[in-house]
Order: C-alpha cells, then sequence, then structure tokens
C-alpha cells in the first residue's frame, strides 16, 4: 500500500484522480454533516434562483438548495456506481475465468451464447423487468446494472484467461503439481487483473450515467431523495431559465468519471509488475 | 561384472495418440527407454517427430479431450503413472518428476518475484513455513550460481536475462529434490555461451544430486555433451537408441547419419579439398496425420529398397551391444559407410 502511495506520487494525473475519488467518498460519506440545508426541504419563496449568499448553487424548480442535493446525490451516484460494478465483476469475472480456463462446449455454446444474449439486451430494457419484480429503488437499479454490465467482465475475464492459459508459466505451474484452482487464482488472476481494473474503472463511470437514466426514469433513486442523474433531468426542463439545475449534476458526474478513469489508468500502471 | 543399474522411470511402449478432425494422429507409437539414476538420456528428433508429447505424455499434462496415452506404460520406480488419481499424480508432479520448460521468457509468471516462485514450489510438496521457504529459494539461488541471491530473489523475472531465469526454472524444478528432471529443450534461446554454462550447472546439479535427466532437444552438439544414451526420434518412434559414443561414432540409421552429417564442423576439409558442402536430409519430417507405408523415412532415405522400405515397417533390432536401429537396411548401410571414403 505504502509502495503504491509512493508511485501514484510519480504521476500527477493518477494522484489528481485518487484526490477526486476520495474527496467524493468524503463528501458521501459526510454528506449530513457538509450540506447547509435539507436537500428535500422546499423554498417557496426561492424557486429557481441563481446562486446568492444565501444558496451558494442557487436552487431548483422547488426551491430546494443546490448545493445540498449535489452533496447528498454524491452519495446515491457512488454507490450505484460501486456496487454496481462490484456485483458486475463479482459475477463475471469467476464466470469468464473459470470458462475460459477449461474451454469445452460448456464455454462455447452455453456461457458465451448467453452472454452474447444478456450483452443484446437493452439496460433500460431489463431494468424495467427487475423493477417489475422488486419494486423501484436504487438497490433495483444497481442490480439491473450489475447484472447487465456482467456480461462485459465475462467476456474480458475469459478472453484474457485464454491466452494467459497457453503460457507456459501455466504450463510450468501444472507441471510443478498446482491443482486447477491454484492456478486459476494464483497464476491466472494476477495476470489478467490490469485490465479488469481499467474495465471496473470505465464501467464505474459509465454506470453513474446508466443509474442517472434509471432514476429520471422512476427506475432507481425516488424523488425526492436526491441524485446527480434525476437533477440533471430535472434541470433539462429548465435549460432557459435556470441553467445552473442541470450544470451542476453534470459537472459534478463529469468531474467524478474523469477522476475515476484516471485513477483506474495510474492503477493499473501501479499494478503491472514491469513498472515497479 | 555386472554393473546394479538403478532405473527410476521407466516408459514401456508408448501410444500417444491425438484427435483430430482428420481424425487419429499417432503422434508417439510405441516408444520405450529405461532413464537410470544420475544418467542422463537424450530424446533427439526434428519438430514433430514426438519427443514433448512424449514428456507430456509422462507428467500426465497432454491437453484434456486432445491428445491420450492410448497404450503402454510409464513406470516411475515401479508405480505405473497411468493408473494414479489426479491428486497422485500431482504429488508426483514437481516432488518427483520435475520439468524445465523450453522458453525461460515466459515460463515464469510475470506478477511475482522469482524468489516467492521457488518458494511456491517447495511449500506445494513440502509443510514448511513461508519464511523457511523463502530461506530455501535464497539458498537453491545460490547454488544455481546466481550472484546475490538474497537481492535477486526478490526480483521480477522481467528484471533478470533470458540465461538467469531458465537458472532460476532450474532452481525450481530442482525445489523438491525431485529424482527425474526433464529439460524440454532447455537452452534453445539463449546464447551459446549462457547455453554451456546453463549445461555446466545441470551436470554439476546432477552429479550432486543424482538425479536422471529426460533431455529433449534437437541439437546433436548439446546432446554430446550432455547425454549418457542417446533415442533418436522420426515420427513418433525410436528409429536408433545407443550410448553417446557409438552413437556418434558409428550411427547406424540412415536418418541419424543425415542428422550428423547436417551439422557444420569446423576445419573438417583435408588440405588442398575445398570445403565440402553441408549435408541436409531432403525432403521434410512427414504430416504425422498423412504417413508414408513402410518405413517412415524411405521417402528420404537414400538406402531405401523399392520392395522392402515402401512396404514394410522395420522392428528395431539390437545390431549389436544394446545399439538399437529401425532399419531393414542397416547392415548394408554399414557397409557403404565404410567403403566410402
Amino acid at each position: 500500500m505504502d509502495r503504491l502511495l509512493v508511485k501514484m506520487r510519480g504521476k500527477p494525473l493518477g494522484a489528481l484522480g485518487l484526490l477526486i475519488v476520495i474527496l467524493l467518498v468524503l463528501v458521501a460519506i459526510f454528506a449530513p454533516l457538509l450540506a447547509p440545508y435539507n436537500p428535500t426541504d422546499p423554498d417557496f419563496m426561492a424557486m429557481l434562483q441563481g446562486p446568492s449568499d444565501q444558496y451558494i448553487l442557487g436552487t431548483d424548480e422547488l426551491g430546494r438548495d443546490m448545493l445540498s442535493r449535489l452533496i447528498w446525490g454524491a452519495r446515491a451516484s457512488l454507490q450505484a456506481g460501486l456496487i454496481a460494478v462490484i456485483l458486475a465483476a463479482g459475477i463475471g469475472v469467476p464466470i469468464g475465468l473459470i470458462s475460459g480456463y477449461f474451454r469445452g462446449p460448456l464455454d462455447e455454446y452455453v456461457v458465451m451464447r448467453l452472454t452474447d444474449a444478456m450483452m443484446a439486451f437493452p439496460v433500460i430494457v431489463l431494468a424495467l423487468a427487475l423493477t417489475a419484480i422488486m419494486g423501484p429503488s436504487l438497490s433495483t437499479a444497481m442490480v439491473a446494472i450489475g447484472i447487465v454490465y456482467a456480461p462485459i467482465f465475462i467476456r474480458l475475464a475469459r478472453a484474457q484467461t485464454l491466452s494467459v492459459r497457453e503460457t507456459e508459466y501455466v504450463e510450468a505451474a501444472r507441471a510443478l503439481g498446482n491443482r486447477h484452482i491454484g492456478i486459476m487464482i494464483k497464476h491466472v488472476l494476477p495476470n489478467i487483473a490490469s485490465p479488469l481494473i481499467i474495465q471496473m474503472s470505465v464501467s464505474m463511470a459509465t454506470a453513474i450515467l446508466v443509474e442517472s437514466a434509471l432514476s429520471f426514469l422512476g427506475l432507481g433513486v425516488q424523488p425526492p431523495t436526491p441524485s446527480w442523474g434525476s437533477m440533471l433531468r430535472i434541470g433539462t426542463n429548465y435549460m432557459q431559465e435556470a441553467p445552473w439545475i442541470a450544470f451542476w449534476p453534470g459537472l459534478a458526474i463529469f468531474v467524478a468519471v474523469l477522476g475515476i478513469n484516471l485513477f483506474g489508468d495510474a492503477l493499473r500502471d501501479v499494478l503491472d509488475p514491469r513498472d515497479r | 561384472m555386472p554393473v546394479e543399474r538403478n532405473i527410476v522411470l521407466e516408459v514401456d511402449n508408448l501410444q500417444t495418440h491425438f484427435s483430430t478432425d482428420e481424425g487419429v494422429v499417432r503422434a508417439v507409437d510405441g516408444v520405450s527407454f529405461q532413464l537410470e539414476a544420475g544418467k542422463t538420456l537424450a530424446l533427439v528428433g526434428e519438430s514433430g517427430s514426438g519427443k514433448s508429447v512424449t514428456s507430456l505424455s509422462i507428467m500426465r499434462l497432454l491437453q484434456k479431450g486432445v491428445g491420450r496415452v492410448a497404450g503402454g506404460r510409464i513406470l516411475f520406480e515401479g508405480r505405473d503413472l497411468a493408473a494414479l488419481t489426479e491428486p497422485e499424480m500431482r504429488r508426483v508432479r514437481g516432488k518427483d518428476i520435475a520439468m524445465v520448460f523450453q522458453e525461460p521468457m515466459t515460463s515464469l509468471t510475470p506478477v511475482y518475484t522469482v524468489g516467492d516462485q521457488i518458494a511456491e514450489a517447495i511449500m506445494a510438496h513440502e509443510p514448511i513455513s513461508k519464511r523457511a521457504a523463502r530461506a530455501r529459494a535464497v539458498e537453491l539461488l545460490e547454488t544455481v550460481g546466481i550472484p546475490e541471491p538474497a537481492t535477486r530473489a526478490r526480483a521480477y523475472p522481467h528484471q533478470l536475462s533470458g540465461g538467469m531465469r531458465q537458472r532460476v526454472m532450474i532452481a525450481i524444478a530442482l525445489a523438491c529434490n525431485p529424482k527425474v528432471l526433464i529439460a524440454d529443450e532447455p537452452t534453445t534461446g539463449l546464447d551459446v555461451t549462457i547455453q554451456a554454462q546453463i549445461l555446466d550447472l545441470m551436470r554439476r546439479l546432477q552429479k550432486e544430486t543424482g538425479m536422471a535427466i529426460l533431455f529433449i532437444t534437437h541439437d546433436l552438439g548439446v546432446v554430446a555433451e550432455m547425454a549418457d544414451r542417446v533415442l533418436v526420434m522420426y515420427a513418433g518412434r525410436t528409429v536408433e537408441e545407443a550410448a553417446v559414443e557409438p552413437l556418434f561414432g558409428e550411427p547406424r540409421m540412415p536418418y541419424t547419419q543425415g542428422l550428423m552429417a547436417s551439422i557444420p564442423r569446423l576445419g573438417s576439409a583435408p588440405e588442398g579439398v575445398s570445403h565440402p558442402r553441408l549435408q541436409a536430409i531432403r525432403g521434410n519430417i512427414p504430416s504425422p496425420r498423412n504417413l508414408p507405408q513402410g518405413c517412415a523415412f524411405h521417402p528420404r532415405c537414400e538406402h531405401a529398397s523399392p520392395d522392402f522400405c515402401t512396404h514394410n515397417v522395420p522392428a528395431l533390432e539390437d545390431s549389436g551391444m544394446g545399439h538399437m536401429v529401425r532399419c531393414a537396411r542397416w547392415r548394408d548401410v554399414l557397409q557403404t559407410a565404410q567403403v566410402a571414403p
């Protein structure tokens, strides 16, 4: 870990990404302390107000403080991104790894065709189906995103495993008397980790966007609870008279996605032993 | 006085088949040999002759569903390896029979230090703490002649040269004091001085540990240096087997003679005579999917008789003193060789 930090110092962009991620996480955790107002309390005397001393970032169509909503919205957005991606990788990586390692008809005709079928499925449609079963909520949205993103990880883990399993060090590990499961965990997984980590950071960024879309459709975070996505979509209705309603959550999503991508990029470099 | 022979590995009439879309391919067809403790047997042949498949058959590392041992026995200290369960076989791999692979550049996992990889090999077979295993790893690095072993143990494979990595591979192979070391072209891809060092190292370690080495190569120069006995393979079959001196001094199978003739020699031409052209064996090794009828070598053999060789597979016969030859005409071949200048 300390080596990680030392390495990070040599990469200003990565350090910036790490800083953004840490900041966002802190904001999400300490939202109740940081927010100057209750994010769901309307102030009907101050609807659609521009930035002012009282409301630093302005107010939305119901007079709710944008800053407070933005701070609370970090919770939903980060949760959605993080948990959805962990779920997707948690489902996808083991399946892809095992499937790619053993090959065979199960891999070829079952796993691959199922992932093809799933990748053809639009995330919104699957989310609708899940919502019908589980009821609309943030966790439904996260599960939906997690399931829809799993095939990406299956494919990536499988493709990487396919090349690693043919390497001589895997054969050498077999010749040393290792079990398949041990080889998969100790020799294959670490060698396919870099692209998976990158994919996780990219997916996390897009998962935040998908959560925004789902929330807008009423399938994710339920009003009046704020999330960046729902704020952004509402803001589009008032682009003419109150552009800041869309601008701030848009900026927040942009910064979060950028930070996560920069961090993921630097993380890959740090984790690559050839770079140590 | 008969010398006590301590045979650790015996391969008896090994048949390894691969199922392909075009039918069954007999990659190894009836190979037999015995490996003595402290001795080196070289398996020699061109690419595709079945050398590496033989070693993978011994280790039972053939790809499932594609290659399988279809017949014969592989006895390790009298135990038939084919009859072992997979967990039992895992205990043999690395502990009793270890392997060194062809490509030192890619045979080490890039994400762990070499010390960790050696320690892992030890811990796979011995109940030993991680700390003790690491200490042993450093000792092993010293044994294989790596300077500053404690520092090197913390290096990643990409930080070492090819020769160093091959030394590490040998250290891993030696981690559990195996009785048999299978070296599959361990010096291919290393430059010549490093090759010599690695061969020296293997010979020294063999002397110290008394392990048997099955040395797979296509490099006859290396064979002359390393082997006690040589087995020449062609198209999945043994075509000649003898101790190293008679084989080099008097090869009896036309194929082996061809191999010998295709080694470049310095200063071999007598004075006043222009340098003879390097002899090459005409043609290519036949595809194992489509072996010629009769002796597999006859289309390339200048001694082949149209009556016999094209129809009958000659038996592997003892031409005297344990010099085994698979050639119907070895007597004639030998005479021509002696008559020729």
